[in-house]
C-alpha cells in the first residue's frame, strides 16, 4: 500500500525473494509449483558453478547463456529477486561491460542463498503462504485503524 | 456424443471433427495415441514446469535438453508435430533449429512455438521471421500456454490448418500470413495512436485535476502535522499517568500511531510529487520567455535539489561567458532538476556516485550535460525513455513523467534533449539551446544582462 512499508519477503525494491501468489496464479497448481521448486533447487547449484567459472574466465557467451537460463528458471518459479539479479548480469554482459560482473555474480549468489534458506525448510509452503497472508492483512488493516 | 456425430457426417466434413474427437477420445481414455508435443529447453526447471502442465492436459510430452537432440527427435518416423523451442540453448539455439525445420522439405508441417523472454520484444519479430508460428513469453502462465497449444493443435490437426499440413508453403498461405501480420501491425499502430491521443487529453485534464486536488491535499497535510503535535502532547500526558500493566499496550499503540502518521505524510508527499509532475507536464510552453543565464539555472537547480543530492559527489564545470538563452528559467530549471533526480535515482545502487554537470557553448548553441556513474540506459529502453509513464524505477518510485516533461519543455524552447551511455559507464543527458547570432553579439555586449533577474 505504501512503498515505504517494505515487508518481510521483500528486498531493496519490490522484488520478492519468492512470490508464491505470482507463481501459483501463473501455473495454477500447488503441486506443480512444489515439484518445480525442488527441481530448481537441485539444478541451480550446478548452473551457478558454471556461471562462476564463466565470470572468472570472462567468457561472455557462457555468462550470457547461463545468466539468461537462470533468469528464466528463477522467473518461472517466482523467485523475482534472483531473476532480477540474473538479468542485471546478463544485461551487463550484453553491453560488454565486465567491470561489475563479479559484484553482480555476488548478488546472484546472495539471492540464491536467501532463496535456498527459505525453500529448503520442510515447512516452506506454509511459511510463504503465511507470510503472504500476513502481508495482505497488513495492507488491509491500516485503513481501518486510521478511521477509528 | 461427438463420436456419434462424426459417424453421420459425410466424409469431406469429418476432418473438422478430428480435433474434438481426438481430444474426446484422449479424455475418455479410449485412445492410446495422445498428441505428441516436443519440448526443447535446456533449463530443467522451465522444462519440468512445461512438461507437468502439458501432461496434465493429456499430451504425450517428449523432452530434449538441447537443439541437437530436438532435431534428432524430429527425424523419427512418428515425430511430434507441435514443438516448443527455447530460444537460448546449447548446441543449436531455438532460432537456428526453427530455420532448420523450415528448410527441410518432404515432411508434414511442424508447428513451432518459440519460448522467449519478456524483456526483449524485438526477439518476437526475429522469431516470426525465422519461420516460427507462434511464441510464448517467459515466465509463461498456464492460460496463455493453453491458448497457444490449442491453437497449435487446431492448426496442425484440423482442416483450418490444411495449408500448414501440406508441408510446402503455397502462395495463398504466405499471403494470408502476411495479411494477418499487417492487420496485427495496423492494430498496434492504431492502439499507439489511441494512446497518444489519450495522453494529450490527459495533459488537458491533468491541469484541472491537479488544481482541484492541491486544495484538499493541503488540509490533509496540515491536519496530519497538527495531529502529530497534538499527539506528542497526548503522549506526554499519557506517559505521566500510565499504570504499569498498561505499559506494553500503550507502547504498541504509540508505535502504531507513529507509523500511521508517517504513512499519511509519505502518502501525501507522493501525491504532491505526482501532481507537480502532472502540472509540469500539462503546462509546458505557456509562460513567457526571457533571456536567462544557464549557469544560474544550473546553480539554482542544484540548490533546489540539495536533499536529493546530499549523498552524491557533485562536480560542476561551468563555462564562463556563456551566451544567454531565450526561455523560461523556471522551466529550464525543471528540466535540469528532472535530469539530476533521474541521475540520483540511477545511482542509488552504485558504488561511486558522481554527478557531473557541465555547461558549454558553440557558435550557435548552449549545452548542459548531466552525466552519472549509474548503470546506464538499457539498449531496449532507449526508444521508450521519452514516453510519458515509462519508468524503470520500482513501482511507486517514479512517475514516469520526468523525461517526458523535459522533452516537451525542450521542444517548446526549440531545443534538443539527447541521451546516451558513456563508454566509461553511466548515462549522459545533453540539453541544447539554440542561440541566434544577434543574441550572441548582444549578450557579449552585456545588453541583456539587465533582463535577467
Amino acid at each position: 500500500m505504501y512503498t515505504e512499508r517494505t515487508s518481510f519477503l521483500k528486498t531493496d525494491y519490490d522484488e520478492k525473494i519468492f512470490d508464491w501468489a505470482d507463481v501459483t496464479t501463473r501455473l495454477g497448481d500447488d503441486d506443480i509449483v512444489i515439484r518445480i521448486v525442488q527441481c530448481f533447487l537441485v539444478d541451480t547449484p550446478g548452473r551457478l558453478e558454471q556461471l562462476s567459472r564463466a565470470v572468472h574466465d570472462k567468457d561472455s557467451k557462457n555468462i550470457e547463456t547461463h545468466s539468461h537460463s537462470l533468469k528464466g528458471a528463477a522467473a518461472t518459479i517466482g523467485a523475482s529477486a534472483l531473476a532480477e539479479a540474473a538479468f542485471a548480469l546478463e544485461s551487463m554482459v550484453t553491453r560488454n561491460d565486465f567491470t561489475e560482473a563479479e559484484a553482480a555474480l555476488g548478488q546472484i549468489k546472495e539471492k540464491f542463498e536467501e532463496l535456498t534458506a527459505l525453500l529448503s525448510r520442510p515447512d516452506w509452503v506454509e511459511v510463504v503462504k503465511r507470510q503472504e497472508e500476513q502481508e495482505n492483512s497488513y495492507d488491509n488493516e491500516e485503513p481501518r485503524q486510521e478511521s477509528d | 456424443m461427438i463420436a456419434h456425430c462424426y459417424q453421420d457426417k459425410p466424409k469431406h466434413l469429418r476432418r473438422n471433427h478430428f480435433l474434438q474427437e481426438k481430444l474426446f477420445e484422449t479424455f475418455m481414455g479410449q485412445n492410446d495415441e495422445k498428441i505428441k508435443v516436443l519440448i526443447a529447453e535446456d533449463d530443467a526447471t522451465c522444462r519440468m514446469a512445461l512438461e507437468a502442465i502439458l501432461e496434465q492436459w493429456g499430451y504425450d510430452v517428449i523432452i530434449a535438453e538441447d537443439g541437437q537432440k530436438a532435431w534428432q527427435e524430429l527425424q523419427e518416423p512418428d515425430m511430434p508435430r507441435v514443438v516448443i523451442l527455447d530460444w537460448v540453448m546449447p548446441e543449436m539455439n531455438g532460432l537456428e533449429l526453427c530455420e532448420k525445420i523450415r528448410s527441410q522439405t518432404g515432411l508434414p508441417y511442424i508447428y513451432v512455438i518459440l519460448l522467449t523472454c519478456r524483456k526483449r520484444k524485438d526477439d518476437v519479430i526475429k522469431a516470426l521471421e525465422s519461420g516460427a508460428d507462434d511464441y510464448i513469453l517467459k515466465p509463461f502462465n498456464k492460460e496463455d500456454l493453453k491458448k497457444r497449444i490449442d491453437q497449435a493443435v487446431k492448426r496442425t490437426f484440423t482442416k483450418d490448418g490444411a495449408s500448414y499440413r501440406t508441408g510446402g508453403r503455397n502462395k495463398e498461405e504466405v499471403i494470408e500470413r502476411y495479411e494477418n501480420e499487417m492487420i496485427k501491425a495496423a492494430r498496434e499502430t492504431a492502439l499507439r495512436q489511441f494512446h497518444t491521443n489519450r495522453i494529450t487529453e490527459l495533459g488537458r485534464l491533468s491541469a484541472g485535476i491537479a488544481h482541484e486536488i492541491s486544495n484538499p491535499i493541503s488540509y490533509i497535510l496540515g491536519n496530519a502535522q497538527n495531529l502529530e503535535i497534538y499527539w506528542q502532547e497526548a503522549e506526554a500526558l499519557l506517559l505521566r499517568n500510565i499504570r504499569c500493566q498498561d505499559m506494553k499496550k500503550v507502547d504498541q499503540i504509540r508505535e502504531k500511531v507513529r507509523n500511521n502518521l508517517e504513512s499519511i505524510q509519505s502518502g501525501v508527499e507522493r501525491i504532491v510529487r505526482i501532481i507537480n509532475g502532472l502540472k509540469a507536464f500539462a503546462s509546458y510552453g505557456k509562460d513567457e520567455h526571457r533571456y536567462c543565464h544557464i549557469n544560474r539555472c544550473v546553480q539554482h537547480s542544484l540548490d533546489l535539489c540539495s536533499r536529493t543530492i546530499q549523498y552524491l559527489n557533485i562536480e560542476t564545470r561551468l563555462a564562463e561567458n556563456l551566451p544567454l538563452v531565450k526561455g523560461d528559467p523556471v522551466q529550464i530549471e525543471q528540466v535540469i532538476i528532472n535530469l539530476i533526480a533521474n541521475a540520483a535515482d540511477a545511482m542509488e545502487k552504485s558504488e561511486t556516485r558522481r554527478l557531473t554537470i557541465e555547461t558549454a557553448s558553440t557558435d550557435d548553441s548552449v549545452t548542459v550535460v548531466v552525466s552519472d556513474t549509474g548503470p546506464g540506459i538499457a539498449e531496449a529502453d532507449f526508444s521508450n525513455i521519452w514516453k510519458p509513464f515509462f519508468t524503470t524505477k520500482a513501482v511507486g518510485r517514479g512517475t514516469g513523467l520526468g523525461l517526458a516533461t523535459a522533452k516537451k519543455i525542450m521542444e517548446s524552447h526549440d531545443g534538443q534533449i539527447d541521451a546516451r551511455n558513456r563508454t566509461e559507464g553511466g548515462a549522459e543527458f545533453t540539453i541544447k539551446f539554440p542561440i541566434s547570432q544577434c543574441e550572441v553579439a548582444a549578450a557579449g555586449a552585456g545588453i541583456y544582462d539587465r533582463c535577467t533577474p
